[in-house]
């Protein structure tokens, strides 16, 4: 399923009439990448019981090891096509996850930081993420996944609308 | 002090020098009496005589030391006014430290006695200026009515005003008797069922001779009679008091303190009852502070208490105080779908929203019932949200985001498309209201 088209979203989350500008795609090789190295300690542990001569344990080990491997894969792509992030007149809006949906509005008004991070992993992909602050702990709004020029020029329109708008506490 | 004076007209005069006060060492080394006891009853042998003298032996030593080092700091700190209102300090033994406070932002001064300063009659002055980092001056200890006139002497220079100006006058509004603080303590329902487990308890143990129950009843009855005591000697004889700073909040029975909220540094209030209290009519007050978060820290539980226990009514008249204006006499909320009972059956009825032409007004819970009110201009950011089951039944939670605090304004389990259309009119209005108040200079560095 595509969440950029979702049909199911009956509009609290992106209604119609809103540019959402999705994130790359490379997020979710960073992220299989991750998985991957993760998912070694099963393996191992499926390879010491089969030395061991324990047949059963090997052979479960290594079946549940595969169904969550395929299961979380596939779960990384539609994860990451569940991002999205638009920008209005007076706000910035990001929208992610499937079981756990969630919307974010930053009135520019009330930004106090805009970070700009990329981890090695990031960095090798050519990826960045946008972060931004408020006043408040739980505003979490966070931007993975994004080309570096893209990540910038968003962090610096961003500071910008935030200069112009700012409003105190 | 929520006016700062940018002109500096009548900026009073620098002062020399001066030291806290000469006890502040021993005052600092009083606080080993406890481990001098802790020592008599835990160190081994039965003959009392050489537990007391362990004990006596451990508080000479260890007040020595302390004594010492207290007395080197002392030596070294100095604190004093220049003439441009500002607050210096010059400490540190190894390490020369200075700092300066600009008194024209200040965010709140507060005067504590901790319960061993008040042995000596002493006070601790804590002042708070807007900014990161060294924003916040610890005097410790200063005579009792020394701190207070210094207090003042603070705020007055901070509005730009001779040093010697009296204090604003103050008029008390609401004080909690100690009565009416501690049955409000002892009925809160889970503090009530946890008494009565004790009860149950004690009484199987004695009616069968078990001592398992016993042991249990100590922890089940324990744990809450020490809760109820440590906030019955924290919130003991609390007292707001409206004053042209701000509201002035007393409390504290053997630590005290007085602290001053200035209208603009609340951001949240929220209203909270449990069953038992509902009966009585009685209800909590809680505020979501702006300003230095987390700097509060030995009293950062209790500063966020506006009232601890009283009526609708006078909770009402203070709450006008810190947010004039707001009207929470609207009765019609939105509330949630029929359907929404599947994902919350005991609280559906009680969820709902209003957005008055000054706030975003929230209600929720069953047991503990809260009613939130966070003014428009003080949103910080908005926030829908879906879990699987809320996905499954077509429903979202809306949450409004504000300063860290105890106060969250969340409405859960919303018609989906409703929680959307209610989030775009907050932000309208929360828009609408943050162009209305313009750039807060003092507040901007916080």
């Amino acid at each position: 399923m595509d969440e950029s088209t979702a049909t199911t979203e009956s509009g609290a989350f992106r209604p119609p009439g809103e540019r959402w500008t999705p994130i790359s795609p490379k997020l979710a090789i960073a992220h299989r990448l991750s998985l991957t190295l993760f998912i070694l300690v099963p393996v191992a542990a499926a390879v010491v019981f089969a030395i061991l001569g324990w047949q059963l344990a090997a052979i479960a080990t290594a079946a549940a090891t595969v169904v969550v491997f395929v299961w979380a894969w596939w779960l990384i792509g539609r994860r990451v096509r569940s991002y999205g992030y638009a920008e209005r007149a007076d706000d910035l809006l990001v929208v992610r996850g499937i079981m756990f949906r969630r919307l974010v509005v930053v009135p520019y008004g009330r930004m106090q930081l805009v970070d700009l991070n990329a981890g090695p992993i990031d960095r090798l992909l050519g990826l960045a993420t946008v972060q931004l602050h408020t006043a408040a702990a739980t505003t979490d709004a966070t931007i993975p996944g994004l080309p570096p020029e893209e990540a910038a020029s968003l962090r610096d329109r961003l500071a910008a609308r935030g200069e112009q708008r700012s409003a105190g506490l | 002090m929520t006016t700062p004076d940018p002109t500096g007209v009548g900026t009073p005069g620098a002062t020399e020098p001066r030291h806290t006060h000469p006890l502040t060492p021993l005052a600092h080394a009083a606080q080993v009496l406890p481990v001098v006891v802790a020592a008599i009853f835990f160190a081994g042998g039965a003959n009392v005589g050489t537990r007391v003298l362990i004990g006596l032996a451990a508080a000479v030593v260890l007040g020595l030391v302390i004594a010492t080092i207290s007395y080197l700091q002392w030596q070294r700190f100095t604190f004093w006014f220049d003439d441009s209102a500002d607050l210096r300090v010059d400490s540190g033994v190894l390490q020369h430290n200075h700092q300066k406070l600009p008194l024209s932002r200040v965010q709140s001064v507060e005067v504590n006695e901790p319960f061993w300063a008040r042995l000596f009659g002493l006070a601790e002055l804590i002042v708070e200026v807007a900014g990161t980092g060294e924003s916040r001056v610890v005097l410790r200890f200063l005579g009792r009515q020394d701190a207070h006139d210094l207090r003042n002497e603070v705020l007055a220079r901070a509005a730009g005003l001779e040093a010697s100006t009296p204090a604003a006058p103050e008029q008390v509004l609401n004080t909690v008797p100690a009565s009416q603080l501690l049955l409000s303590l002892l009925i809160r329902a889970n503090t009530l069922l946890l008494f009565i487990l004790s009860g149950v308890l004690l009484t199987t143990a004695f009616a069968t001779g078990g001592l398992g129950a016993l042991s249990l009843a100590l922890v089940t009855g324990g744990v809450p009679l020490f809760s109820v005591l440590g906030e019955f000697l924290r919130l003991y004889g609390f007292t707001v008091a409206s004053s042209p700073d701000g509201l002035r909040i007393r409390k504290g029975l053997t630590t005290t303190v007085a602290n001053t909220v200035p209208p603009g540094r609340v951001h949240a209030v929220g209203f909270v009852s449990g069953p038992v209290w509902r009966r009585l009519g009685w209800v909590r007050v809680l505020v979501d502070l702006g300003g230095n978060p987390g700097s509060g820290d030995r009293n950062a539980q209790g500063s966020t208490v506006l009232l601890p226990v009283t009526t609708w009514p006078e909770a009402l008249e203070v709450v006008q105080r810190v947010l004039p204006g707001v009207d929470l006499s609207a009765p019609e909320f939105i509330g949630v779908p029929e359907r929404a009972r599947w994902r919350a059956p005991l609280q559906r009825r009680r969820i709902g929203v209003q957005m008055t032409d000054r706030a975003f007004i929230s209600q929720r819970g069953w047991l503990n019932q809260w009613l939130t009110v966070v003014p428009h201009g003080r949103v910080q950011s908005a926030r829908v949200t879906r879990g699987p089951w809320e996905r499954a039944l077509g429903l979202a939670s809306l949450h409004i985001d504000t300063v860290p605090g105890p106060v969250h304004a969340l409405v859960p389990h919303m018609e989906e498309a409703a929680a959307r259309r209610v989030l775009e009119s907050e932000l309208d209005l929360a828009g609408a209201a943050r162009s209305a108040d313009g750039p807060q200079r003092w507040m901007r560095d916080s």
